[in-house]
């Protein structure tokens, strides 16, 4: 079937493509149904969009956090894993929402709340970390980069 | 909203399996006792509205340079 995206153009998604959220992302509760695309079509990205099929302006970028965090541990409980019908020992991906602002070494992802992916049956569901001390906004660039950049640089 | 009166040691409970306590009381601070079965999510209210503001702006980004991005990441990525 063909989509829209205000930032990406048109695309296709077959049926067994779309990333279902039953209960949507939190601010955004009614958005049930996404598409993964790549970033960038000419280069690979650790960076992936997460476009709503039903609002053609809204998409999110989203990367897997273990890429950046190195030891970033979460797991889920057995009864979150079920929300996106996956047994106890299931296999699920985690993604988290990366926020990029104008000076782009600035980007930040939310570490508090990472979305959990059946990559199976392509089931997902942001979940709220209360055990452990992450940030909204965790900086993917080092104080180093973040220093050194240009002011405006982009 | 509904409002309850409760007296330090008392307790509310919510659908039978979760149960609130006011356990004591120290100037400003409350201190509240939660007993739900593990599947019940429980965080404060400012967590809460901090995940969804932080969705909304993540959302609402500005347009940016997807090739200049990726090029900073892909640098990042090689250094380690």
């Amino acid at each position: 079937m063909k989509y829209h995206s205000t930032r990406l153009g048109d695309f296709d998604l077959q049926e067994d493509e779309v990333l279902q959220f039953a209960d949507g992302l939190y601010g955004f509760e009614r958005e049930k149904r996404f598409a993964v695309l790549p970033f960038n079509q000419e280069i690979e990205s650790p960076l992936e969009w997460m476009q709503s099929l039903q609002n053609p302006d809204l998409a999110f970028v989203i990367t897997d956090p273990h890429l950046f965090v190195a030891d970033y541990k979460v797991s889920f409980l057995d009864h979150e894993k079920a929300e996106i019908e996956l047994p106890p020992d299931g296999f699920c991906l985690v993604r988290v929402i990366v926020n990029i602002p104008s000076i782009y070494t600035e980007m930040t992802a939310n570490l508090v709340a990472p979305i959990a992916i059946n990559p199976e049956k392509n089931l997902a569901k942001q979940f709220i970390l209360t055990t452990v001390e992450y940030d909204t906004r965790h900086y993917l660039f080092s104080e180093e980069v973040r220093k050194s950049a240009a002011p405006g640089a982009k | 909203m509904l409002v309850l009166t409760r007296k330090i040691g008392e307790s509310i409970r919510i659908n039978d399996d979760v149960k609130l306590t006011i356990v004591e009381v120290k100037g400003k601070n409350i201190r509240i006792g939660i007993e739900a079965p593990r599947t019940t999510k429980i965080y404060r209210e400012e967590l809460f509205w901090k995940i969804r503001k932080e969705n909304e702006a993540a959302a609402s980004a500005k347009a940016f340079d997807l090739g200049k991005v990726t090029q900073l990441l892909q640098e990042k990525l090689k250094k380690g």
